[in-house]
């Protein structure tokens, strides 16, 4: 539904985006992941045809946002960073303004109505938006992108500036729009992607360095090779007991947490549960658990990981050239 | 693109701008009428359109400061390009909204012609109806200049000054142009200068280069405007 292949912009000097190719499948929901100024914003941008690549095609439906920007945006509902919104509108003259621009030809009436319920606007239909809360204007602008019905849903950061019921709310919305749309959602926090994508691109300085299933990235969640504890007991006796087990490679002593407790990383060989034999030592010992925590690869970590190897990368690379000089 | 048209329509007469630009083109326009005409016991209109156009220079800034300038700071242009409409259809519609705004307060200054009716003062048809469609003609060149520099700022105030400025310039070059010791720049201002074309106007004489010459701007600065936002397409 959605293809870019080798997409470039330059700011002037500055690669804002560089040599990003990726594929969505209809119905799919991608979620595009970065650090601030990674240059997500910039490729949802050329994809919906408001900026133009330096080099590089962007086709949405399979049709080139360049080479034929009316048809292709007729396909696409879009919803920047900040929501365009006419303060001197009222929601209502609002959509209906949207539902003229885009020349749609639903039943008007039926169609915004079915919209302000979706979005949950339908109690503020005639109000103006200069008057609107942060949190109702972010679902006025959802409103607008699903106007006409598009195929294509981009959502560039659509949780910024929402309390977190409202954040629940539009991470509903968005995961049940997905299957009839095809959706990319834009956004630097992790919890967001993980609960609504399927797939994620994380993008760091203009380049992605990580595509991968959301299930794959869950998946690394359950991992159980290291453990986290805290135990009350004597020190010793209890890393001495850990260290004695089958399965467990490593104990370390993470220092007190209170008065009477301890926490220990404990390290276990690769694809062996080890939580219940420990609860069942540590019980045999008295020694009680007051706390386990399996700590595996969370997207943090894949992310945190993704962004740094790249900068480690570079780094070395303005090393290189340092030398050179 | 109507959608568009509609919207500015409404945003004109939603807020201030549109009743304040009526109100006082239509007091100025009577000022003028009265001074030129039955105060100066004439039926002469070529005072009145000189100074009426004129005028322009601070009334028509006050019709195009907000065209693009407030939808760049709210954002709302990524709206209109993201949609399926053309650039030039966006511009386009800005541009024959502030004009409509424009003509509604032309077609009620023409109440005056009633009073100089009362007055017993004979104008003949032709030179009036030339002088309206000289009116629309500088109004649309200069809602052109102002529209095209609207869409250069995100403020409004810096878009009303500037285009004020410029209009400025381009309506009184001629005045100072004979000061100018280079033959070379005397023609080019007088080729961008709005002013030297009234005369041609002002006595109700169908001219057909005046005519052309005022569309040209107006089309380029429609031209001028389209191509700021293509290049804020590819930086």
């Amino acid at each position: 539904m959605i293809k870019t292949e080798h997409l470039v912009k330059h700011y002037g000097k500055v690669k804002a985006v560089d040599d990003i190719s990726f594929e969505v499948a209809k119905g799919e929901i991608v979620g595009f992941l970065g650090p601030n100024g990674a240059g997500k914003s910039t490729a949802m941008n050329i994809l919906c045809g408001y900026l133009s690549s330096t080099s590089g095609k962007a086709m949405v439906g399979g049709i080139d946002i360049l080479e034929n920007p009316k048809e292709a945006k007729k396909l696409i509902g879009f919803l920047p960073e900040l929501p365009p919104l006419y303060q001197d509108m009222t929601v209502r003259e609002y959509l209906n303004f949207i539902y003229d621009l885009k020349g749609t030809t639903l039943n008007r009436e039926k169609h915004l109505a079915e919209i302000s319920e979706v979005t949950g606007i339908d109690g503020v239909m005639n109000r103006l938006i200069r008057n609107l809360s942060k949190g109702y204007r972010q679902r006025v602008g959802i409103a607008q992108a699903l106007v006409g019905d598009p195929p294509v849903l981009i959502f560039d950061e659509p949780t910024v500036g929402l309390d977190p019921r409202q954040i629940i709310e539009v991470r509903t919305l968005v995961k049940s729009l997905g299957g009839k749309h095809t959706i990319i959602l834009s956004t630097h926090i992790l919890s967001e992607v993980q609960a609504v994508c399927d797939r994620i691109i994380i993008i760091n300085k203009g380049k992605i360095v990580a595509d991968e299933k959301a299930a794959t990235v869950a998946g690394a969640v359950t991992n159980l090779s290291n453990l986290t504890l805290k135990i009350c007991g004597p020190k010793k006796e209890i890393m001495a007991a850990l260290g004695e087990m089958d399965g467990v490679t490593s104990v370390e002593d993470r220092g007190n947490t209170d008065a009477d407790s301890t926490t220990f990383f404990v390290t276990c060989a690769g694809g062996v549960d080890m939580r219940k034999p420990i609860f069942r030592k540590m019980a045999q010992l008295q020694y009680p658990i007051i706390g386990m925590e399996a700590q595996g690869l969370d997207l943090e970590n894949v992310f945190m990981s993704a962004v740094s190897d790249e900068e480690e990368d570079q780094g070395k690379k303005r090393r290189k050239r340092g030398a050179r000089k | 693109m109507f959608a568009i048209y509609k919207r500015e329509m409404r945003s004109y007469f939603t807020t201030p701008i549109g009743y304040v630009f009526l109100a006082v083109f239509a007091a100025v326009s009577a000022a003028f009428f009265a001074h030129y005409t039955y105060m100066a016991e004439k039926a002469d209109l070529s005072g009145y359109f000189r100074t009426m156009v004129t005028a322009y220079v601070l009334m028509i800034p006050v019709l195009t400061m907000k065209c693009f300038a407030d939808e760049l700071k709210g954002k709302t242009d990524q709206l209109l390009l993201t949609a399926p409409v053309s650039i030039t259809g966006v511009v386009f519609a800005k541009f024959f909204a502030a004009l409509c705004t424009y003509m509604a307060g032309v077609l009620i200054s023409m109440i005056n012609f009633i009073f100089l009716a009362v007055n017993n003062y004979k104008v003949q048809t032709g030179i009036a109806v030339g002088m309206l469609l000289g009116m629309i003609l500088v109004g649309a060149a200069c809602i052109a200049v102002g529209i095209f520099i609207s869409a250069m700022t995100e403020s409004q105030l810096v878009a009303a000054l500037l285009s004020l400025v410029v209009l400025a310039v381009m309506q009184f070059t001629d005045v100072f142009n004979n000061a100018i010791p280079f033959a070379w720049l005397r023609t080019v201002l007088s080729n961008i200068s709005i002013g030297s074309r009234y005369a041609l106007l002002a006595d109700g004489r169908f001219d057909f280069s005046a005519i052309l010459y005022y569309l040209s701007i107006a089309g380029v600065f429609i031209l001028l405007t389209i191509r700021v936002f293509e290049r804020k397409r590819w930086h």
